[in-house]
């Protein structure tokens, strides 16, 4: 038997009694915004595999959001300057730049005090797929606006969440700008999870903030 | 934990509403110039052609605008306005639906009955209700991660990108758990029926 052609598992599969309370809109909406503990995460995971309405309802979510980060109308580069740029290309220019900045950055992060409260209100999408998220982010990153390259990361990584490189790069990015917590939490997953690359990257982050530094 | 209303646009949104809330002059105009390019993105997937996308983009505003005084606060917008959003989308996609059903010669014609599983009718009966029994045993045993990406394929039919989206998890990672759970009936199951899975 084919497992997914075969009608006999997709009967058994539906008689699965759902998992737990259906969660509701608002923790749907929080879970996509990165706003759920990891052991809330997984609840709400098992209840969507087990709750078709529900499932749903989280892709409808999933789109609300993407929808409502992904149409601002800002490009802080113009247009077709980045966007024929390879991805491997561009990948290997983010590590370039990342390595350029760090031993500056590692001065100036030992005499940060304050955590930024606000960002500056300038994320990019251009194209369907966000590649131009992605491009303008390293565009960004590269002239030292990291807060503004951390927004249009954070713009692609919400329509790509499977893009592990690039959650990479938004970890990094948000080392750059003081939200360690917040880059600690994300790398400890791709540590975990990411492809031999990336989690060999993350773990040397991760040993980079042990040590108190940044990119 | 990730505080709400931490990004750039978040922060835009919640200025937006606590202004309009406060009835300050300007308030609904500039909420609507942030609001209106976003809904249609939300309503521009449907079966529906752009001009009407752009008619359920207005109700859904004209409902925000009207009812925004129902707001318990500024942070909650998000939810509300998603409840809002797809309530309109909802209502659109039956009308829409019955619409098309009237237009393609009635309600009567378009809801024929399903054929019979002629595979179904001819396998006796009490086989099938034991192979079923047997695979939702096997399913329940299945470690939760690999039985909740294995169902999501083989239930909702979702793809490999579709799952990772769905659970925020890489695409390697849904890959390797629907491999393993596959893996694990293939064993168990074949020991059961003598069967293969592929």
């Amino acid at each position: 038997m084919n497992v997914r052609d075969d009608d006999s598992l997709r009967r058994a599969a539906a008689q699965l009694p759902a998992a737990g309370p259906c969660p509701g809109e608002t923790s749907l909406l929080a879970f996509y915004r990165g706003e759920l503990d990891e052991d809330q995460a997984d609840a709400l995971r098992e209840h969507l595999a087990t709750c078709p309405a529900c499932l749903e309802l989280a892709r409808d979510a999933r789109e609300f959001l993407v929808a409502l980060r992904g149409a601002e109308p800002a490009p802080a580069v113009p247009p077709g300057r980045v966007a024929a740029t390879p991805r491997s290309r561009r990948t290997a220019l983010w590590v370039a730049a990342a390595a350029v900045t760090a031993l500056a950055a590692l001065g100036l992060y030992a005499v940060r005090t304050e955590r930024p409260t606000r960002r500056p209100a300038e994320v990019v999408w251009r194209g369907d797929d966000g590649t131009a998220a992605y491009d303008a982010a390293m565009e960004h990153f590269r002239a030292g606006r990291f807060e503004a390259a951390e927004a249009a990361l954070e713009t692609y990584v919400l329509a790509h969440p499977a893009d592990d490189r690039a959650r990479l790069d938004l970890a990094v990015t948000r080392m750059r700008v003081g939200r360690t917590a917040d880059a600690r939490r994300e790398l400890a997953q791709l540590a975990e999870r990411g492809d031999d690359a990336v989690r060999a990257e993350a773990r040397r982050w991760l040993a980079e903030l042990d040590r108190g530094g940044a990119p | 934990m990730r505080p709400s209303f931490a990004d750039p646009f978040d922060a835009r949104l919640l200025e937006g509403v606590r202004r309009l809330r406060a009835g300050e002059p300007g308030a609904a105009d500039a909420l609507d110039a942030l609001l209106r390019p976003r809904l249609t993105g939300y309503f521009a997937r449907g079966p529906w052609p752009r001009d009407e996308a752009q008619d359920l983009v207005q109700k859904a505003l004209v409902l925000v605008f009207t009812s925004v005084g129902q707001l318990r606060d500024e942070a909650s917008f998000i939810p509300w306005l998603f409840a809002i959003a797809r309530n309109v989308r909802s209502t659109a996609m039956r009308s829409w639906s019955t619409r098309g059903r009237w237009e393609a010669g009635g309600l009567e014609l378009a809801g024929d009955p399903p054929a019979p599983d002629e595979r179904i009718r001819r396998e006796d009966a009490q086989e099938e209700a034991r192979r079923i029994a047997a695979l939702r045993a096997a399913l329940g045993q299945l470690p939760s991660r690999q039985r909740q990406c294995l169902l999501l394929r083989v239930r909702d039919e979702l793809s490999y990108e579709e799952i990772a989206g769905v659970f925020q998890l890489s695409v390697h990672t849904v890959r390797n758990h629907i491999a393993q759970a596959k893996e694990s009936l293939r064993r168990r199951f074949g020991e059961v029926f003598g069967e293969t899975i592929e």
